[in-house]
Order: C-alpha cells, then sequence, then structure tokens
C-alpha cells in the first residue's frame, strides 16, 4: 500500500521525509484522483519550504505536489495573510522559498508603489508554463508588471461564519447574516478569529458600509465600540485554524468565524457544521503565490507554483480542502447543490462576496482591532 | 530533678500534636502531588482515546495514535535535538554561571548593578526576547539554526537560573579550606580542582539538569529563531497550531516518557556525583 | 605534597595574601568576566534593540527608523494597554502568592524526607515538566472544556445537569495554568534553601524550649527566606512574561499583556508597538522588584547568601 521508500539525506539542515501520517485515514480522504503511494523519487528531490495554509498541503494534496515537481515540501505555520506578508519586510529577510497568501492583501506589499520596488522574484514562465491556463475571473490578479509576474493566483476561497447544524437551526434567520458571529443570541457559544483585516471588514460589512475595507478613523471607531460591546458574547478568540476547528468539533462553541477550507476539514471529520451565506456578502480571497527575493530555491518554487496549476493538484482541490483552484486544468464535476456549498456563485454572481483588500490605513486597523482585544 | 518532671508533659502533647500536623502535611502533599499528576494521567488516556476530536469523552481503546506518532520523523529528529542542545546549552550555562558565582564572592563595586543584568533574561518577556533575538540575528547575517542562534537563546536563558541556584552554594563554602590549601602550597587552579570543584559538584550537576529541563521546556524564544530545526516545543506548538492533531497526547507521552528517561540518567549522574562529593569533602 | 624548601616561599606569599585583604576585587571581576561579556552581547544589546525599536515605526511595507514618539502617545492615549498591564501584574502577583502557598509545605515536606524517598519524591516533581510546557498547558483544554474531564466527571455524578461555561476562557483558567505550569519554579528553589539548613540549628532551637511550630517560624522560616524570595521572584517575572497559557486558556477575559505584545510581532506586524510596549512591562518590573529589593534588602540576601 504505502511505501516506505528510503530517501537518501540530503546534506545539512534539509528533512528526509519518510512521514505517512496514517491519521490521513482519519481524514477521509473522499477517494480523490488516487493518492500516489508515498513512493518518494529518489536522492533527487528537492527541498523547499513554503508558508501557505495548512489545507494546501493536506496529506491528500501535499504527496501531489511532492511527487509531480519533484520536491521535499516543509510548509511553515501559517497565522494569517496579515502576518505572512510582513515576512518580505521582516529585518533579516525570510527562509520561505514560496508564500502563499491572500492576494487582495498581499498585492500591495508584493507589488510595492511603483516599478522597482518589487519585492519578490518575477515569475519564470517557462517553468510556470501553465500560467496561460489560469482562468477569467482570476487574471485581475495576475497584475503583471512591465510584462513580468511577480504574484501568481492559486485558488479562490472565502470566509464566513461557521456553525454547528445541531445547535443552530439551518432555517435560523441569523444564518442569512453576519449577525450570527456578533448578535447575543448564541452568546457564550461564539468564537472570533484573532486577525485584524477580516474580523473589522466583517464587522463593517454587518454594520452596512458596503466598502468596508475603506473605513476612516471615525468608522473604524464605530465598528471598535460595536465590537467591543459584543465581546461579553464571544467564548474565545482563536489564532490558528487548528485552534479553531477543534472549538467547533468538540463542542466549546457553535458559532465560529471561519474559513472554508475548515469548513471542508469538520465535514470530513464528521462535524454537522455549515457556512452561513450572508446577505451582506462573505469575505473572499484568493490565495496566491510570490517568491521572497530572499530565496534562493526560486527554481523550484516556481516549478511547485506549476504543480499547484496543474491538472491532479487543481482536480484535487475541491474536494480535498475546499479552495477553488484558478486553473482552466481542474476539470471536475460537480451536482449543482455541491457547486453552491463549494461557493462556486461567487463567479455568477448569486453569491454576494467582498473581497479582502488591504485598507489604505492598515495600521489604524490593527491598531483598532489592539483595542478590542484589550479591553 | 524539676527539669525532667516539667518536660515530661510536653513531650507526651508535642507527640500528638506532631503526628496529627504530620498527617496533615502527608496529605496535603498527596493532594498536591495527585494535582499535579491529574493533568498527565489525562494526557495518556487522551492518547489511547478512539476520537477525532480532543475531547475527555471516551470513545474507545486504539493504539493508533501510538502508530501515527512512531510513523512520523520530525518528532524523532527534533527530540534528538532537543536532548542535545539541552545539555550543551545546560553545561555552558553552568560553567559561566560557576566562574561568576566564584567572581561575586569579592567584592567590587557595580556588583549591584550585575545582578540586575543577570536577571534581564527572565525580565524581558519570553516572547520579546524572540522576537529582539530575530532581529538581531537578522541584522548580523547569522541564518538561523540549532547551534547558530537556538543554542545561544537557550543558554542565555538558563544563565540565569544557574547563577541563582550555584550561587547560595559557593557563596557558603568555607574559604578557610582554601587558604589552607594555599598555605599548603597550591596554586590557584589545584585549589579550584581539589578543594572547591569537590565540594560543588552535587551542586554543579544538580544544576545542569536544572538547565537542562529548562532548555527542554523552553519554547516562545526558540520559536522565532529555531528555523529548520524543531526542538519538542516548538514542534508540538507547530503541531498544535497546524492541525490540533488527536494524536497529539500520544506525542506528549512519548516526549514525556524519553526526557523522564534522559532526566533518570541525569539524576543516575546527579546522585553519584554527590556521593564522590560527599566522600571527597572528608 | 608541599616541600619542605617551599614552605617559607609559601608562608611569605600567605603574609603577602593577608595583607592584601584575602579577597581580590580584580580576580572577582575577572572571574564575572565571561559571564558578563555573554550577558552583554545576548541580554543587554538586544534590550538596547528593543529600547530603540520603541522609537520607530512598523508598517506592514516595512521599518521606517525615523524617531518618533508616537508609539508612546498610543500606549498613554489608549488606557485599554494600561489596563491589561495592570491585569497582568495583578494576575502574576496572585498567581506568585498562591503558588507560595502551595509550594512550601511541599519543599518542606520533600526537604525533611531522608535519602530514596527524598530522590523519589524529587523524581516524582520533575517529572510532569519533563512533558514539556506546551503540553503541560494544552492539556488543560481538555481538563476544563465543556466535553472536558471536569465537566463529564461533574455531570456524570450528577451534579450538574449542564456543563460549567466558567471553568475555562477566563482569567481563572489562566491562572490556574499559570500555577500549573510554574510550580517547579516555586518549589525548587525553596527546597535547595530549605535543604541548606543546618539541622543543629533546629535541634539547638528545640533544645532551648521552641516548640516545632515555634522553631519552624523563628528557625526555619527566616532560613529559607533567600529561597523563597528566589521563587516568588522567579514565577512572578516569568508569569508577567506568560504568552502561550493566556493566550490557549484565558479567552477574551483572561487577556495579559504578553498576548498583545505576542501578536504585534506574530500577526500585526507592529513591531514598534511590541517594542514599546514591552519596554512598558520591563520599566514597571523592574520598578517593582527594586521595590520590593528595598524593603526585603534584596542584595544582602543574595550577595552576603
Amino acid at each position: 500500500m504505502t511505501d516506505h521508500g528510503k530517501t537518501s539525506e540530503p546534506p545539512a539542515y534539509a528533512l528526509a521525509r519518510r512521514e505517512i501520517l496514517k491519521g490521513a485515514g482519519a481524514l477521509g480522504a473522499l477517494g480523490v484522483l488516487g493518492i500516489p503511494g508515498a513512493a518518494l523519487a529518489q536522492s533527487a528531490a528537492k527541498p523547499i519550504e513554503t508558508l501557505g495554509i495548512g489545507a494546501l498541503f493536506t496529506p491528500a494534496l501535499k504527496p501531489i505536489v511532492e511527487k509531480e515537481a519533484n520536491v521535499s515540501l516543509s510548509n511553515g505555520a501559517f497565522q494569517s495573510s496579515v502576518d505572512a506578508v510582513s515576512r518580505l519586510t521582516a529585518p533579516g529577510g525570510t527562509q520561505y522559498d514560496l508564500i502563499i497568501s491572500s492576494f487582495d492583501f498581499s498585492q500591495p506589499v508584493v507589488m510595492g508603489l511603483k516599478a522597482g520596488d518589487e519585492r519578490t522574484q518575477p515569475i519564470k514562465t517557462e517553468l510556470v508554463p501553465n500560467i496561460k491556463n489560469i482562468n477569467e475571473v482570476s487574471q485581475y490578479a495576475l497584475s503583471p508588471r512591465d510584462g513580468k509576474y511577480y504574484i501568481v493566483p492559486i485558488c479562490w476561497g472565502f470566509d464566513t461564519v461557521l456553525y454547528n447544524k445541531d445547535h443552530v437551526p439551518e432555517n435560523d434567520p441569523y444564518t442569512q447574516s453576519w449577525s450570527l458571529l456578533f448578535e447575543d443570541k448564541y452568546a457564550g457559544r461564539i468564537a472570533w478569529w484573532d486577525t485584524s483585516l477580516n474580523m473589522l471588514l466583517a464587522a463593517g460589512l454587518y454594520l452596512g458600509h458596503a466598502k468596508p475595507d475603506l473605513m476612516d478613523r471615525k468608522d473604524l471607531d464605530e465598528v471598535a465600540k460595536f465590537l467591543i460591546s459584543k465581546k461579553k458574547n464571544v467564548r474565545t478568540i482563536f489564532t490558528t485554524f487548528a485552534q479553531g476547528t477543534n472549538l467547533l468539533a468538540s463542542g466549546e462553541v457553535v458559532v465560529a468565524y471561519g474559513l472554508v477550507t475548515m469548513r471542508v476539514e469538520l465535514e470530513q471529520k464528521g462535524v454537522n457544521i455549515a457556512g452561513s451565506w450572508a446577505k451582506e456578502g462573505v469575505l473572499s480571497l484568493i490565495q496566491s503565490g510570490y517568491i521572497p527575493k530572499s530565496s534562493t530555491r526560486a527554481d523550484t518554487a516556481n516549478t511547485v507554483i506549476n504543480t499547484m496549476l496543474d491538472t491532479t493538484y487543481a482536480g484535487a482541490l475541491t474536494r480535498a480542502c475546499g479552495y477553488l483552484s484558478t486553473s482552466k486544468l481542474a476539470q471536475q464535476e460537480f451536482t449543482p447543490e455541491e457547486r453552491k456549498r463549494y461557493g462556486f456563485g461567487m463567479f455568477d454572481g448569486t453569491v454576494k462576496h467582498y473581497p479582502q483588500k488591504m485598507p489604505p490605513n492598515m495600521n489604524m486597523w490593527i491598531e483598532t482591532w489592539s483595542r478590542v482585544k484589550s479591553a | 530533678m524539676t527539669l525532667v518532671w516539667t518536660e515530661a508533659r510536653p513531650i507526651k502533647k508535642t507527640k500528638t500534636a506532631s503526628r496529627l500536623r504530620s498527617y496533615l502535611l502527608t496529605a496535603y502533599v498527596t493532594f498536591f502531588f495527585c494535582f499535579l499528576y491529574l493533568p498527565i494521567l489525562l494526557l495518556i488516556a487522551l492518547s489511547v482515546n478512539d476520537s477525532q476530536v480532543m475531547t475527555a469523552t471516551f470513545h474507545g481503546f486504539t493504539w493508533r495514535w501510538y502508530e501515527t506518532v512512531v510513523a512520523t520523523e520530525g518528532l524523532v529528529r527534533s527530540i534528538f535535538s532537543s536532548l542535545v542542545l539541552g545539555l550543551v546549552s545546560s553545561s555552558i550555562a553552568t560553567g559561566l554561571a560557576v566562574l561568576m558565582a566564584l567572581g561575586f564572592r569579592h567584592d567590587f563595586p557595580l556588583k549591584p548593578l550585575m545582578m540586575k543584568i543577570i536577571l534581564l533574561p527572565i525580565l524581558i518577556p519570553g516572547v520579546v526576547s524572540g522576537v529582539v533575538f530575530l532581529m538581531f540575528f537578522g541584522y548580523a547575517g547569522i541564518s538561523q539554526g540549532l547551534w547558530t542562534t537556538v543554542l545561544p537563546a537557550h543558554v542565555t536563558w538558563v544563565l540565569p537560573f544557574a547563577f541563582l541556584t550555584v550561587f547560595p552554594r559557593i557563596n557558603g563554602l568555607d574559604r578557610s579550606l582554601e587558604e589552607a590549601a594555599m598555605d599548603l602550597g597550591a596554586t590557584r587552579p589545584m585549589v579550584f580542582r581539589r578543594v572547591i570543584l569537590p565540594q560543588i559538584q552535587p551542586a554543579i550537576v544538580a544544576t545542569i539538569l536544572f538547565g537542562f529541563t529548562l532548555s527542554f521546556d523552553e519554547f516562545i524564544r526558540t520559536f522565532f529563531i529555531s528555523g529548520r530545526d524543531r526542538t519538542v516545543p516548538v514542534y508540538l506548538w507547530e503541531l498544535l497550531s497546524d492541525q490540533m492533531a488527536p494524536f497529539l497526547p500520544a506525542v506528549g507521552v512519548v516526549v514525556t516518557a524519553i526526557s523522564v528517561f534522559a532526566s533518570l540518567l541525569g539524576f543516575v549522574v546527579s546522585a553519584w556525583a554527590g556521593r564522590k562529593g560527599a566522600n571527597a569533602s572528608h | 605534597m608541599s616541600n619542605a624548601r617551599n614552605v617559607p616561599q609559601t608562608a611569605q606569599a600567605a603574609v603577602r595574601r593577608k595583607r592584601a585583604g584575602g579577597a581580590s576585587p580584580w580576580r572577582g571581576v575577572l572571574l564575572a568576566t565571561p559571564a558578563l561579556l555573554w550577558l552583554c552581547v545576548f541580554a543587554v544589546a538586544p534590550l538596547a534593540i528593543l529600547a530603540l525599536m520603541s522609537f520607530w515605526t512598523s508598517t506592514i511595507f516595512g521599518l521606517s527608523t525615523d524617531f518618533t514618539l508616537d508609539n508612546y502617545r498610543t500606549l498613554v492615549a489608549d488606557p485599554v494597554y494600561l489596563l491589561v498591564l495592570l491585569q497582568t501584574l495583578r494576575i502574576a502577583l496572585m498567581v506568585t502568592l498562591i503558588s507560595l502557598v502551595l509550594s512550601y509545605p511541599v519543599a518542606f515536606f520533600i526537604a525533611k524526607a531522608r535519602g530514596g524517598r527524598r530522590t523519589a519524591l524529587l523524581l516524582l516533581l520533575f517529572v510532569p515538566f519533563w512533558s514539556s510546557y506546551v503540553v503541560r498547558t494544552f492539556v488543560w483544554l481538555p481538563m476544563l472544556g465543556r466535553s472536558g474531564l471536569v465537566n463529564n466527571v461533574l455531570v456524570h455524578l450528577g451534579l450538574i445537569s449542564e456543563p460549567l461555561d466558567w471553568l475555562l476562557y477566563n482569567e481563572g483558567a489562566t491562572q490556574i495554568g499559570l500555577i500549573y505550569v510554574y510550580t517547579l519554579f516555586m518549589t525548587l528553589p525553596i527546597y535547595l534553601s530549605l535543604d541548606r539548613i543546618d539541622p543543629q540549628l533546629i535541634e539547638a532551637a528545640s533544645d532551648l524550649g521552641a516548640g516545632p511550630v515555634r522553631s519552624f517560624l523563628r528557625v526555619v522560616l527566616p532560613l529559607s527566606m533567600p529561597g523563597v524570595i528566589s521563587g516568588c521572584v522567579m514565577v512572578f517575572l516569568l508569569t508577567c512574561g506568560a504568552y502561550v497559557t493566556p493566550q490557549l486558556l484565558g479567552g477574551t477575559s483572561g487577556v495579559m499583556i504578553g498576548n498583545i505584545i505576542a501578536v504585534q510581532y506574530t500577526n500585526t506586524n507592529n513591531w514598534a508597538l511590541g517594542a514599546t510596549l514591552s519596554i512598558a512591562l520591563i520599566c514597571v518590573v523592574l520598578l517593582i522588584l527594586v521595590l520590593f529589593g528595598r524593603r526585603v534588602r534584596l542584595n544582602d540576601v543574595f550577595l552576603k547568601g
């Protein structure tokens, strides 16, 4: 079944991987296109360090990348897009060769204000031929500059309110709005995510701002006041997605801010979970990959990006973790009900969504959230 | 005559009172250890619980989490890293601490200031320490790694504790023994080796052991600068953050078992050194 | 070993030494230098960088090194930060005191034990601390959670019908977690201090007519003070900077300054503000130690042993 093939040890700090998590069975990988037995390639497997949301490299997906790109992949602990993109400007650079975070948020930092300000290495299109297979809706996320690409869209996702159907009836009107996450109805059984951007955007949408990323100081203060007044309903504020899923799975909370990947993971674990389709709009994002300037493994990183846009990975992606691939090569069959659940409605207008853009006054946002948390 | 008589009654009273006190103390200490071990027992129970989620509701017995752990290579490597790092960093820190304690026996200006400086690594909150090291090593161009960045961080962390542990012992040494040795013609290094060292040997070993525990357990400072080599706490944290994996308790149990074994070894060595020290000072 | 011919020379050396006062301050400085150098590079210098950072500005686009007092203004303008700092100090104080009360009898018990029993007890004390800090903290989640051990037992026993919410995700849970995690740091120094007490002193006290209680209060307790202070200082400092424990267990109300600082570095990328908060924390803690030190004459306790 699984082949614990021996790999010869690459020198120094590179990791020789032999890990087959039998727990993968526990995740109930839904018969994805034949997960290749983890017979890793011989000593040619090149090491690469990525920083992306763990859902992109689940035990169902990671072997695909490793086999097709011939790499030994080590994914760092991803906290949020804010944190990920800030690695680009950290003093001393970063150890990661490939970072994947939300496009609308990361783009200003990645591209900089003008030509020459880019903080990432240009994509080598000869290594990423699949860049021409990016579908229509995702084209805007390519944002080339002088004919070069610095950031590549890989998949779509969205954030919403996750709730446990055993305790929150689906026909509860609250499930049609972000109010589920804030209002008193499920007080004490709610969890928020510890991130300035998303929580404030969600609150902004809920309070009626059509373009929440453009909220000014006055609006932010109003949002802060609202959130602080509702904090008493919150059981806890989680930082990592795993904490979030665990809170829902263990019944500690019944309502939580959640990514679509969290919902899919919980469904796979057998938890009766659903995501709300807020009438104010869900928060959408495109996970995009970019290569920090400090990386010495640009070629490997480029190859990995290409693999993620290729048929096998793109085809397995949605069922494995809930993200929607940006690649036209993702041939998948879905029932209409599945299409609705996975959020394809974002593309045909049936699902209202707002992209997670970077606010022009980001520092003020961060400070506002700090205040909310400390209150 | 009168002396014996007045003492007779108090002795009887104190005997029952002291027995009661003794029982109370024993009962309390037992309760304390129960409090200390209950979470550990829960951990063991969780590690064999057949449940996808870490809850205390029992779903059935299973070994599969241990199977998962054994198949995970990252864990083995991190345990090895932590063990070696703990020993090396603790030894270096103890060495520095012993020298410093010996120096502190003399009076010199700025001693109070130095006392505050020693406490610095404890004063600076772990998170801040971690990030400051991150920046420090970043600007200095030192790449992150077990022996390049984590080792200095751990030595710095253990140093104040090592000092606070050995200093009372070293300070309490009888100087006349050393002076006698010098009067007999011993040079200072000889005095150190033949007089001081045997007396403080048990303290040194105990300090190294304590330092090892500190280093093995250190998480937050290591987290920011660990680079690709994970120590056990960093590995556990990433496991916790990334997956909230159901095999996490099993990992915890395995880690505990291994470090218990390693430290038992240390304790044996410490006891042996203690006996040697006791013999030497006679 | 000593040569008869050398005796006059060593006698001269001894006289010279005694004339010099016996203890040479330069020797002291020399011996302390390696440790001092190390600390300067790895403790003082980073602190200087921290102080420097607090005057800079951090944005997601990077660090701006122009001198500014904005961070400090933010700190003062918004009471939330100072309130969290005060809460942190309060929690740290309570944890220290509770930990002291809980640990002292245990240290006493172990110090009284002899030989194999003592080693066994010490081992028993250490073993839970070899399970790793992260493990010791997160295990309180399945312990105190809604579907945790405590709740399950209580429901099973019929004492409650619904799981208790208030066991976890609040300040109380943070305190329990912190006490549990840092017990060793209190118990060990007290034990070491008690261990050093000459049993003859206690015998002498009882010979002079003091009962066990009195001899404890008048002889043992004062002599164990260095250990007590050492333990209290350690636990207090560690608790002030706690991050993981309040993060996992504290929910929304058990927030400590460590969380706020950490989040500036891991999430919001405002390193300058994080540095400012850290400097504030360090200053406050230093102040407390100095004041406390003056009352208890810390220097005497430590430097004269």
